[in-house]
Parts: structure tokens; C-alpha cells; sequence
């Protein structure tokens, strides 16, 4: 099939194709407005460390002692707060300090950590922006009032301290949004352009606008109109 | 473009390929989605209409549908073929058709007949899909017509419809766009 050919196929059905397309866009759009809007919560908690001065060299030893130390803590933090022994703790603490009772598997879920080099950046996707700042702040309290249980040690070594919060629409659950209507149009633009395609080679049907007629003749006379 | 613009347009392209005013048009469709009864009645109409004399015959061992399209012009075809064929004057139309079988199709007597008319004869046979009555006539005939429908038609068949032409010797002088034939 020559490339003309195809072409001339796609214009003959450009209705065909524009409604696939704009019907998978419509879908795709239904879809992302049913899914309603995402708020992120944040909390940053800083941790610091109790180590004492070793009193030796204080260039290299103690140093390398509390940076291997932090680590140590940050690492061990990260891992714990995306847990479900951790999520259920904040659930604890937000049924019991704001009345807001969440499941707990749904919040471990939601809730993601990123670390920096001694805080912890905590984040709790939900539904409303509320929630999302209540359920950050109470996993950094957790963190710097309840760790004890999780991690005994915490508290000997570090301490932690809630130093900022705040909440909003979620930046990247809207790109995603975007993307998945893109995506949806693409899928119809690109679907009804290949089954197009398909018809076209499979069914075999003559179009006298096609640039390639078979045995190189010419289209004398158009009489199929009304006379 | 109209209608009639189109018919002009066709009408001329034929008679260009013909020496003076007497010819033999073969019209065919490689498949049974085109009207080429149509196709066939309006030609011969529009070369009368011109001040030719048209002869239109439906030579064909099945049915083209041409009765439906010659308001009850049409002559019996094996009645005609037992005497001299009719030599139409200028501007008259003379319509015979008739089913015939694909023996009488085939007798080299039918192709001199057809020969021995006057005026621009204009042949119709069945679908090259139903019948090979039109690569047997092809020969006797100075200009081949294949009528297709637009979007309807297939390739395949039209592929196959310009080979047998050709492998004939007849090489077809293009399409014709008809309307789709009633099923």
C-alpha cells in the first residue's frame, strides 16, 4: 500500500478518526474528574544527633563517627515511616487527637518520605487538603514523640524536631491528570488511524481518489452522481 | 462537476479513439458492486443525443440490469441476431438485449455481427466476476470501458478484470465511476 494511499484513506475517513479520538479524549477526561483532586501534606522533621564528643581527635574521629551515625538514623527513618506499623501509629494519633479516624493501610499507602541529609520530608496523599496536612503533621509527631516503640534507640541517640508543614493541590497528580487525557486522545487519534489502516488493506475496496489504480488507468468519467 | 459535464467529458475521450463514425464500445464491470448498465445506456443515449447513430446491445449470459434503464426500448437481441444487424441513422438509438448463452457468446458469428453494424455500437456485457463474456467479445470491440463503483468496487477484481483484458488484447482506455449497482 503506498503511503498516498493510505493518506487518501485517512482523509476519507477523517470523521471517523476525529470522533475516536475526541470520544477517547472526552472518556479520558471523564475518568480523571471522577477520580476527584489530590492534596499533598507535608512535614519536615529535622533529626539531630545526641552523640557525644569523643574527645580524640575532633578532625576526623568524632566526625566520621556522627556522620556514619546519622546515616544510620536516617536511613533506619525513612524505611520505618513508610510502613504499616508506622502508618498505624499515625492513625492512632490522629483518632486520638483530632477525631479523624483513617485506615491505616490506606495512609501507609499514601504516605512517602525523601530524605535529606538530617531531615526527613514526609508527604500523605489524600483527597482533601485537611486531611493531608493533619495526617503530615501527626506522622512527624509520631516521629518525635511516639518512635520510641518502633525504634528503642531512637531516643538515646537523636532527637527530632517538627520544623515546618504546610498542604496543597498535588503538583504531580495534575500532571498526571493531563497526561492520562493526552494519553486517552492519543490512543483514539493513533487507534482509528492503524484501524483505518487495517480496513483499508484488508477489505480492498477501490477509491478512484487513490494514486495508485490498478493497471495504471485513469478515471474517465465520474457518472455516479445524479444525472 | 456535473453530470452532464462528465458524460461530455467521457462521450468525447471515446469518440477521440475512434477513426470515423462507426465503433464498437465495450463497457464491463470487473465485479458485480457497479451499475455498468447504467453507464452503458447513458453513453449510448449521450452519442445519439450528439447526432450519432447508437446501437446499444446487451450481449451477456447473465443478467446487467439494462432493462431498467431503457423504459421499454429493449428489442430482443436473439430475435435481431437471426437477420442483418440494424443500421441506426443519425441521432436514432436502437436498444437490444436479451439473455444469451455463453455459446452464443463465444460463436465467432456474433462477433462479426456486431461488426457488421452501423454506427457506434455500444456493448454490454455481464461482470467479469459472473461471466467471461466480455474477454470473448473484447476483441471485436475498438474501445474497452470498465465501470467501477467508488469505494465499493475491489481492487482485486479490477486487478484481475485488466489482466484477462489485456492477456485478450484488449487494453481498456480507463474507468468509469457508476453508481452501485442495486442488490
Amino acid at each position: 500500500m503506498y503511503a498516498d494511499t493510505l493518506f487518501a484513506g485517512w482523509l476519507r475517513n477523517w470523521i471517523t478518526i476525529a470522533t475516536a479520538t475526541l470520544l477517547l479524549l472526552a472518556l479520558a477526561g471523564i475518568w480523571v474528574a471522577l477520580e476527584g483532586q489530590t492534596y499533598v501534606g507535608r512535614a519536615q522533621v529535622l533529626v539531630s544527633l545526641k552523640v557525644p564528643d569523643s574527645g580524640q581527635d575532633p578532625t576526623y574521629q568524632v566526625e566520621i563517627s556522627r556522620t556514619l551515625t546519622i546515616n544510620y538514623v536516617m536511613d533506619d527513618l525513612e524505611q520505618l515511616v513508610t510502613g504499616a506499623a508506622f502508618a498505624g501509629l499515625v492513625a492512632d494519633r490522629l483518632a486520638r487527637e483530632s477525631q479523624l479516624d483513617l485506615d491505616p493501610g490506606a495512609l501507609a499507602g499514601s504516605l512517602q518520605a525523601d530524605r535529606t541529609h538530617r531531615g526527613l520530608n514526609m508527604y500523605v496523599y489524600w483527597g482533601d487538603r485537611a486531611t493531608a496536612e493533619r495526617a503530615a503533621r501527626a506522622a512527624a509527631e509520631v516521629i518525635t514523640r511516639e518512635l520510641d516503640g518502633l525504634l528503642p534507640a531512637f531516643g538515646e541517640i537523636a532527637y527530632a524536631s517538627v520544623i515546618d508543614w504546610e498542604s496543597g493541590l498535588d503538583r504531580q497528580t495534575l500532571l498526571r491528570k493531563a497526561i492520562t487525557v493526552l494519553l486517552g486522545g492519543a490512543i483514539g487519534l493513533f487507534g482509528s488511524l492503524l484501524a483505518v489502516a487495517v480496513g483499508i488493506a484488508r477489505r480492498g475496496r477501490l477509491h478512484l481518489d487513490d494514486p495508485d489504480l490498478p493497471g495504471g488507468l485513469k478515471t474517465l468519467a465520474r457518472l455516479d452522481g445524479r444525472p | 462537476m456535473n453530470f452532464d459535464f462528465e458524460l461530455a467529458s467521457l462521450r468525447a475521450r471515446v469518440l477521440a479513439q475512434l477513426s470515423d463514425d462507426t465503433g464498437l464500445i465495450l463497457v464491463a464491470a470487473p465485479g458485480p458492486w457497479a451499475d455498468a448498465a447504467a453507464v452503458a445506456s447513458q453513453l449510448a443515449h449521450s452519442l445519439a443525443d450528439s447526432g450519432h447513430g447508437a446501437l446499444l446491445i446487451e450481449a451477456a449470459s447473465a443478467p446487467t440490469g439494462l432493462a431498467g434503464h431503457c423504459d421499454g426500448q429493449l428489442g430482443s437481441l436473439a430475435h435481431a441476431l437471426e437477420s442483418e444487424p440494424p443500421r441506426p441513422g443519425p441521432g436514432e438509438l436502437e436498444i437490444l438485449g436479451g439473455t444469451l448463452s455463453p455459446d452464443q457468446i463465444a460463436n465467432p458469428a456474433l462477433a462479426a455481427w456486431l461488426r457488421r453494424a452501423g454506427g457506434l455500437v455500444v456493448l454490454l456485457t455481464a461482470d467479469l466476476g459472473q461471466s467471461a463474456d466480455a474477454i470473448v467479445l473484447c476483441r471485436a470491440a475498438d474501445v474497452s470501458l470498465l465501470v467501477v463503483a467508488d469505494g465499493q468496487s475491489r481492487r482485486k477484481q479490477l486487478r484481475t478484470a485488466i489482466a484477462e483484458l489485456r492477456a485478450a488484447g484488449s487494453d481498456p482506455l480507463g474507468l468509469v465511476a457508476a453508481p452501485a449497482r442495486p442488490r
